[in-house]
């Protein structure tokens, strides 16, 4: 393992800015994601840590050494990729021993280390197979097999999971954790799945334009967001423009409300951020958001979500299932001040 | 859907236009050639089953030019190969200049065998470009006789420059197909690039530079042009002594066994081939 750190890399192709001027520090034996649309930089910063991609400036470090031009061969780093790239015209053995033997291991510790990395993949028994004829879910787990078996300074995904059907990507994405925390391997992972970054790392760098947005833990990204972008991207939110009237009031065409937290000075434009759960159907005396009328019910199961519009604005609600609510209903809502983020 | 299944009938009629053509073309003309060959068809003279064909063919001058044509067709194949692989590779890359040299490369492809054969001469000639550039550096103090050698180097030479841009073709094709990701997979583990193309490059091309040398190999094995040409004066290629035979010396049952020969032999490589592709695809997928 080791501690991997980006100092203000950018990569431009043409006049399209890819990455710009990126700071980040990921800790020994740390899981950062970074998340966000495609096009926002992710995966040319993954590339860059892999040595595929030089940076046209910036410095990238692992520990104490410099590897900006270090080529990718002998940066010891070892990358799941989304398409899992497994080499087609060899065993499955042979697709696991290849980083050993480049290497050049011993032949005893390079079958002790397969049958090790099988092992933690639960592929035994499959050696001798050619990846054709495996499944999805077992070309994954080689891809990830092949990758921990060098014991690499830093582990890097891309979008590991996006090929997998939804019920095997929530066990797959487990496993990966697991084993990730098992090992203590320093991993750098790319996506743009919100659930699965929220699911799986210690940290999420948030990407967008080429830019990082926020870089939080996964409960602090989902409840503080920064931006508007952060909260819309992470989930549903319902962000709103209002206008600050001193006392931590916020006047806002839905509606007043409370903000704690950053003290806002009279008259200034801000934009509040709250998310469709912490909408709470409300007795008149506290509600902060009246007439709303139901747009649409859609029925999820344990909770259905509502849209409905407040004088021209439409906002996102969740609520209990057995609540019986129509289309054309007429409600008034809460949201507690402490769940109210304003937001850039 | 359910009465709209074209018949068994309505199949053979559709393919009779393209397989009817070369069924009637390929197997009736060997056919032909071969009864020929045993004299039971014959262009001159009676016709009666004599293996005398077969008999007087087998001398030391059929066995001089099959060598000579085997010679040249392995050579060729193989000769083109070494230059033409490096190349792919290169082109592949799109460095810079490789849309020049991409462009520049297909024109043999476009220039007939003979007319090849004469520019080659050209430069080869004892008074050629080659010779006069070499005495003038200072390399040789006489002209080097590169034409009508007994080996064949200048076949071999021409055979290269007209087949190259048909390997490039197809083995840049192959390539086109292995996905970045698997090469930089590979790079990612620890391979340098040298390493990249012998464990990966090589084996996943693997299809089409043994497509590309049988065809070459096919081709060059039946030349006729370059070797009159440029070839040596003895031996000559199993198509120059077929022409002998049957034009000069009017031995058309002989000459018939020597297309006998060179089509059994292109055959025969067909089939090494497409065993080998199997086994290859096999070991892909």
């Amino acid at each position: 393992m080791s501690k991997l750190r980006l100092a203000g890399i950018t990569r431009k192709y043409g006049s399209f800015t890819a990455v710009d001027n990126i700071d980040l520090e990921v800790s020994d034996g740390e899981f950062v994601t970074l998340l966000g649309p495609s096009g926002c930089g992710k995966t040319t910063t993954l590339r860059m840590v892999a040595g595929f991609i030089a940076p046209d400036s910036g410095e990238i470090w692992f520990d104490d050494r410099r590897m900006t031009d270090v080529p990718p061969h002998r940066r010891n780093t070892a990358m799941v990729f989304q398409s899992y790239a497994l080499f087609p015209h060899m065993s499955v053995a042979q697709n696991v021993a290849f980083g050993l033997k480049m290497r050049n291991l011993p032949a005893a510790e390079q079958v002790k280390r397969i049958d090790e990395a099988l092992d933690m993949v639960s592929l035994r028994g499959l050696e001798a197979r050619r990846p054709g004829q495996l499944s999805g879910g077992q070309q994954q787990r080689v891809a990830l097999a092949r990758a921990i078996v060098t014991r690499p300074d830093i582990l890097l995904f891309d979008e590991p999971l996006s090929n997998l059907d939804a019920k095997l990507r929530e066990k797959v994405r487990l496993e990966i954790r697991e084993l990730q925390r098992r090992l203590d391997i320093t991993t750098l992972y790319v996506t743009h799945d919100q659930a699965e970054a929220l699911a799986i790392s210690d940290r999420i760098v948030v990407m967008n334009g080429g830019r990082i947005e926020q870089i939080g833990d996964p409960g602090t990204i989902y409840r503080a967001p920064r931006s508007a972008f952060v909260a819309d991207f992470l989930g549903a939110a319902n962000i709103v423009d209002g206008q600050a009237v001193g006392g931590g009031t916020v006047e806002s065409p839905v509606g007043n409300f409370a903000v704690t937290g950053a003290p806002l000075s009279a008259s200034r434009p801000v934009k509040l951020s709250w998310r469709p759960e912490d909408m709470k159907i409300a007795a008149d005396g506290s509600a902060n958001i009246r007439d709303a009328v139901v747009r649409s019910v859609v029925f999820r199961g344990n909770f259905i979500e509502l849209l409905v519009e407040v004088a021209g604005h439409p906002l996102r609600a969740q609520l209990d299932s057995d609540l019986a609510v129509q289309e054309g209903d007429v409600l008034s809502f809460a949201v507690l001040a402490s769940r109210i983020r304003v937001v850039e | 859907m359910n009465d709209m299944q074209p018949g068994r009938i309505t199949l053979l009629l559709l393919i009779i236009p393209g397989a009817g053509f070369i069924f009637l073309f390929l197997s009736a003309a060997i056919l032909m050639t071969f009864l020929q060959s045993i004299g039971l068809y014959s262009l001159v003279g009676e016709s009666h089953l004599t293996a005398s064909y077969w008999l007087s063919l087998m001398d030391k001058t059929f066995f001089d030019s099959f060598f000579f044509s085997l010679k040249v067709g392995v050579g060729s194949a193989f000769g083109t190969l070494l230059f033409a692989y490096p190349l792919a590779l290169f082109l592949r890359r799109r460095r810079f200049g490789a849309r020049t040299i991409g462009s520049i490369i297909k024109i043999p492809l476009f220039v007939p065998a003979l007319v090849a054969a004469f520019l080659i001469l050209n430069v080869l000639a004892f008074n050629g470009v080659l010779n006069n550039v070499l005495l003038w550096i200072g390399i040789i103090d006489r002209p080097m006789r590169m034409l009508n050698d007994t080996f064949g180097w200048n076949v071999l030479i021409i055979q290269v420059w007209k087949n190259l841009p048909f390997q490039l073709l197809i083995i840049a094709s192959v390539l086109e197909t292995i996905q970045t990701d698997i090469e930089d997979a590979a790079r990612n583990l620890g391979a340098n690039p040298l390493r990249v193309i012998f464990h990966i490059v090589l084996p996943l091309s693997a299809p089409g530079i043994l497509i590309a040398v049988v065809l070459v190999f096919i081709l060059t094995f039946g030349d006729y042009a370059i070797t009159r040409v440029a070839g040596p004066v003895y031996p000559s290629s199993l198509s120059v002594l077929m022409y002998t035979d049957a034009f000069t010396l009017q031995q058309w049952g002989i000459a018939a066994c020597i297309g006998m020969v060179v089509i059994v032999a292109s055959l025969a490589f067909v089939a090494i081939y497409a065993r080998a592709a199997r086994m290859i695809q096999g070991m892909g997928r």
